[in-house]
């Protein structure tokens, strides 16, 4: 990490117990500058449309700070066109949390949230967003709403924040089971949110501009299946953050112009861009990735490695019907990969490698995310049998205090070398 | 016989069916096949229960929460079960989430009697239903677990550890059903099941649950005099709701984790008698044949450690006439006699000298010549009082365990944590460190105030701090500034513990860590506050429990 970053996120850190205001200030300054820099970014290959992607996501953080009474604080999962047609901010903390450990003042928000009593075994990404909420640096949005998908943690963390801000806390039940009953059961919770939101907020939403919201989320995940189609026949110059950005596109940001442009620049990328190069191994990536590591780094954004995709960023990849809008959202949510047995996901990551062109996956379990620990040895057997080599990986996709940096490189280092020795 | 491990299992319909439904609740001695077949920081009941599941022919889970989803996808794969089904429960109660749980009922009730050949049995389900009837608590006052389920050996160690009846509150006792409705004789099969979704989702909810309202209920009841709270270990649930009952509960509670293995005798033995001590509801022990005396008048305290075993004699006048502190070796008896030989040679008299000897520490239970025996918590409070009145939070960092208990202004004990089953931020762990960076612990503590830049070791874990020391040794980094780094990180996990046991200055430190004066100045920073350190900081629980054998018997 630049040694200007650790003295800023030094006295961020400092100041988020002192003056809480003073460290959202500094925050803004900095992710305002990656904001502005981003739009402009000529750097080669994918790289421009990443930086794009990120200025758009640091600018949604911007915002949020900003105008917090016109943010709706959600999880990653929760479809999002609703929020966008009302012309109101998505504020998600996961985000949060994975811009504070870049900004390397992750520790101070971790610790603020176990000193309040939150196991330290919980997913650190939902403690340290605790702990920005805690320190009075995140501050209270217009609602919060979050989905029981994915994890248990948004289950915990969101009720434990809505609790802390005092504000309205709306939960959308995802059922286990992948259905159209269970479709049609989410449908019509997403539009009771909606009305939460149009009551709290004073606004009220056009049915034609969510339908077009829709259409341009449904543009974004076409322009996504065109990219994948190409994937697996060329190389890019991927990035840890890059994944975590097509994550972001294809969550929370979908339905919004910045993701449609993104993912329709990533696909003119691929289709002028060179065949693999043999001299790099391509690994597909499950779950989160560490991209304030900079031992990861070092090892996957190289010219000896290439990462070909993630499973979190491909969780639905369906049609939307912006005649059905509720109804899309929630089949997005439902058919997500990510609900259900295990194997649904398990399978299609592998369908994705594949076509991805991966020669071995690497399965990241972050901490405390149980739903990716409790699959990764079934994976492992699954992807092991269809003759992908499979690194489980421990770590931590925040928080620094959960890894040992050594052993994550060694594994790493190792397994690249593991690839290069299957080659024909 | 059908597992399962959730209170909204459906056990009334599937002995309706022909099943006999089994809680998996037993522990097991480790989880060797667990971690082979998920991952080692899954939830320790899931893990349990993947241990104990993987044996019978026939397993219900409820999705209630990710490692219980997990344990069921990984049988599922493995396959070789007769029955295995995932109930697919609704985080909400309202008339929707009722109509998805009577429709999932009724396809388990079809699949189930499709696989056991029995026909639904209306008779049955109504004579369960009516013995899952809402029993009363226990009459008069009681104390309660609540939290996350607990291992029935636990639980049977509590209810034999603590003065009152104990009620299972956790997530998977506290089970109970709402009356039938009117005419159940006759309804429907689809309305009987309909009435019984409301009535599954009525239960007082667990935290998986959208709406705990219900919760409330279960810490207002007025014969309610305390709480024994239980997390397991990787669940996180529960630790969100002990956190919010630390800050508005104002009942005694106490906090145990546990991970479904057998747990440590010793130290579950030192909370809950602490606990019991709290609540001024106290054991009878039997009184040991002592080295009393008519007559006599000193009162010696005995601490019986994991690293050392401290002694300290007084007289009537509280002052102190002889202390020792002798290695405890491998028998906790032998470092006794060795204190009490010591002590003897200093007073230059005979152990029938004694009127009265208390004993504490982890060895409390195994000292002959004790004639009585306290927690180490009740007796650091009573040393530190009488050392240092004013102090309102004592931090005890001994060998194997790192304590914080706070005070109020008589001296009592207003609330107390422990450290779990981990070495971090304890005395074993800097003698860890101290060895791997081959130093002695006094050398360790002097070298650690001559740093020059700051260095951080971020890892919590002894395990992996140790790696990144080994790391820092190999970049050429100064041992000076390596062991701030180490003091630093012990100071921020025991800052972290008093904040969360609510600790507020004045502080006092004790137990052998209080003598690594890099420790106490990084802890120092850490709270803002000054940290007062006893002449004898090892002698602490030894005195107080000195102090408690002289008010008892002098």
């Amino acid at each position: 990490m630049e040694k200007y970053i650790e003295i800023l996120g030094g006295i961020i850190q400092r100041q988020a117990l002192r003056n809480p205001r003073a460290a959202r200030g500094l925050l803004n300054a900095a992710y305002s500058w990656v904001r502005f820099s981003g739009r402009r970014s000529k750097k080669p290959g994918v790289r421009a449309p990443s930086d794009g992607m990120n200025s758009a996501v640091a600018g949604t953080l911007v915002d949020s700070f900003r105008r917090p009474q016109q943010a709706v604080m959600v999880n990653i999962f929760f479809p999002c066109e609703m929020i966008h047609a009302l012309g109101l901010q998505p504020m998600f903390p996961e985000g949060l949390s994975a811009y504070l450990s870049c900004t390397a003042c992750q520790h101070v928000f971790a610790q603020k949230a176990e000193e309040a009593g939150i196991p330290e075994t919980f997913c650190s990404y939902h403690k340290t967003m605790l702990g920005a909420a805690l320190t009075g640096v995140m501050p209270a949005p217009l609602l919060i709403a979050n989905t029981t998908l994915a994890c248990d943690a948004n289950q915990l963390s969101f009720r434990q924040l809505a609790g802390h801000y005092q504000v309205p806390h709306a939960v959308i039940d995802v059922p286990d089971q992948v259905t159209q009953d269970a479709v049609d059961y989410v449908a019509g919770q997403l539009r009771q949110v909606t009305a939460q939101m149009e009551e709290l907020s004073g606004r009220k939403l056009d049915e034609n501009v969510l339908r077009s919201v829709i259409a341009r989320s449904r543009r974004t995940i076409q322009a996504q299946r065109a990219f994948l189609d190409a994937r697996g026949r060329v190389s890019l110059n991927t990035t840890m953050t890059g994944e975590l950005c097509s994550l972001i596109a294809n969550h929370v940001m979908l339905g919004r112009p910045e993701a449609e442009d993104y993912l329709t620049r990533l696909l003119s990328c691929a289709q002028t861009a060179p065949p693999p190069d043999p001299g790099r191994r391509r690994v597909f990536w499950m779950h989160t990735l560490p991209n304030w590591q900079d031992s990861m780094k070092g090892l996957l954004e190289t010219d000896r490695c290439e990462l070909v995709g993630t499973d979190l960023a491909i969780d639905y990849l369906g049609d939307m019907d912006p005649e059905h809008p509720y109804e899309s959202m929630a089949r997005r949510v439902v058919y997500s990969i990510n609900n259900g047995p295990a194997l649904r996901r398990v399978e299609a990551s592998l369908t994705a490698a594949k076509q991805a062109g991966a020669e071995g996956i690497i399965l990241f379990c972050h901490w405390g995310c149980k739903q990716t620990m409790g699959l990764s040895q079934l994976a492992k057997e699954v992807f092991e049998a269809a003759g992908l080599p499979t690194l489980v990986l421990d770590g931590d996709g925040c928080d620094s205090r959960n890894i040992a940096d050594g052993q994550m490189a060694t594994r790493v280092s190792a397994f690249l070398e593991q690839l290069e020795g299957l080659r024909p | 016989m059908i597992g399962y491990t959730c209170k909204y299992t459906p056990v009334e319909l599937l002995e309706a069916l022909g099943g006999y439904p089994v809680m998996l609740d037993r522990e097991v001695g480790d989880f060797q096949q667990a971690e082979r077949l998920t991952h080692a920081n899954l939830c320790c009941h899931a893990k349990a229960a993947l241990e104990q599941g993987g044996a019978m022919e026939e397993l219900i889970f409820t999705d209630c929460c990710d490692s219980t989803r997990r344990v069921y996808d990984v049988l599922r794969q493995r396959g070789g079960h007769r029955f295995l089904a995932l109930l697919d429960l609704p985080h909400q109660d309202g008339p929707c989430a009722r109509a998805r749980l009577r429709d999932a009922l009724i396809r388990l009730a079809g699949e189930y009697s499709a696989h056991t050949g029995v026909e639904f049995r209306r008779t049955v389900f109504l004579a369960q239903c009516r013995r899952a009837l809402a029993h009363p608590l226990p009459p008069g006052p009681f104390l309660a677990v609540l939290g996350a389920r607990m291992s029935r050996p636990l639980l049977e160690l509590v209810r034999a550890k603590l003065p009152l009846p104990v009620a299972d509150l956790t997530c998977s006792g506290n089970r109970a059903l709402p009356p039938l409705p009117p005419g159940a004789d006759t309804l429907p099969f689809e309305d009987l099941m309909d009435w019984y979704a409301g009535a599954l989702l009525s239960m007082p909810p667990c935290m998986r649950m959208a709406d705990l309202t219900g919760r409330r209920a279960l810490t207002e009841h007025p014969g309610l005099k305390g709480i024994v709270y239980h997390t397991v270990k990787f669940c996180d649930y529960y630790g969100f709701e002990y956190a919010q009952l630390q800050k508005s509960l104002s009942l005694p509670m106490i906090k145990l984790e546990s991970d479904f293995t057998p747990q440590p005798a010793g130290q579950l033995a030192t909370r809950l008698e602490a606990f019991a001590e709290s609540l001024g509801l106290e054991f009878s022990r039997p009184a040991a044949p002592g080295p009393s005396g008519a007559g006599c008048a000193l009162f010696a305290g005995i601490d019986s450690g994991s690293t050392s075993t401290n002694m300290v004699v007084l007289d009537r006048e509280r002052n102190i006439l002889a202390s020792a502190v002798v290695r405890t070796g491998a028998k906790a008896q032998n470092g006794a006699r060795a204190a009490l030989d010591e002590v003897c040679r200093q007073l230059g008299c005979g152990p029938e000298a004694f009127s009265a000897v208390l004993a504490t520490g982890y060895g409390r239970g195994n000292i002959p010549f004790a004639t009585d025996a306290r927690t180490e918590i009740t007796c650091h409070a009573k040393g530190a009082h009488f050392l240092r009145p004013q102090a309102r939070t004592i931090i005890d960092i001994g060998g194997q365990d790192s304590k914080v208990i706070c005070l109020n202004e008589t001296g009592a004990v207003t609330g107390f944590l422990m450290n779990d089953k981990c070495a971090a931020g304890t005395g074993r762990f800097l003698e860890m460190m101290a060895r791997t960076l081959e130093l002695d612990l006094p050398e360790m503590s002097r070298r650690g105030l001559e740093w020059k830049h700051e260095l951080t070791i971020s890892s919590m874990c002894t395990v992996f701090a140790e790696s990144e020391v080994i790391s820092l040794i190999a970049d050429n980094h100064a041992d000076s500034d390596i062991i701030h780094g180490l003091c630093k990180s012990i100071a921020a996990r025991t800052a972290a513990m008093v904040s969360r046991a609510g600790g507020v200055p004045p502080y006092i430190m004790t137990g052998g860590v209080a003598r690594n004066l890099g420790v106490v100045r990084a802890l120092e920073e850490q709270l803002g506050a000054p940290i007062f350190l006893p002449e004898e900081p090892d002698l602490c629980g030894a005195l107080g429990a000195a102090l408690l054998a002289l008010e008892e018997q002098g």
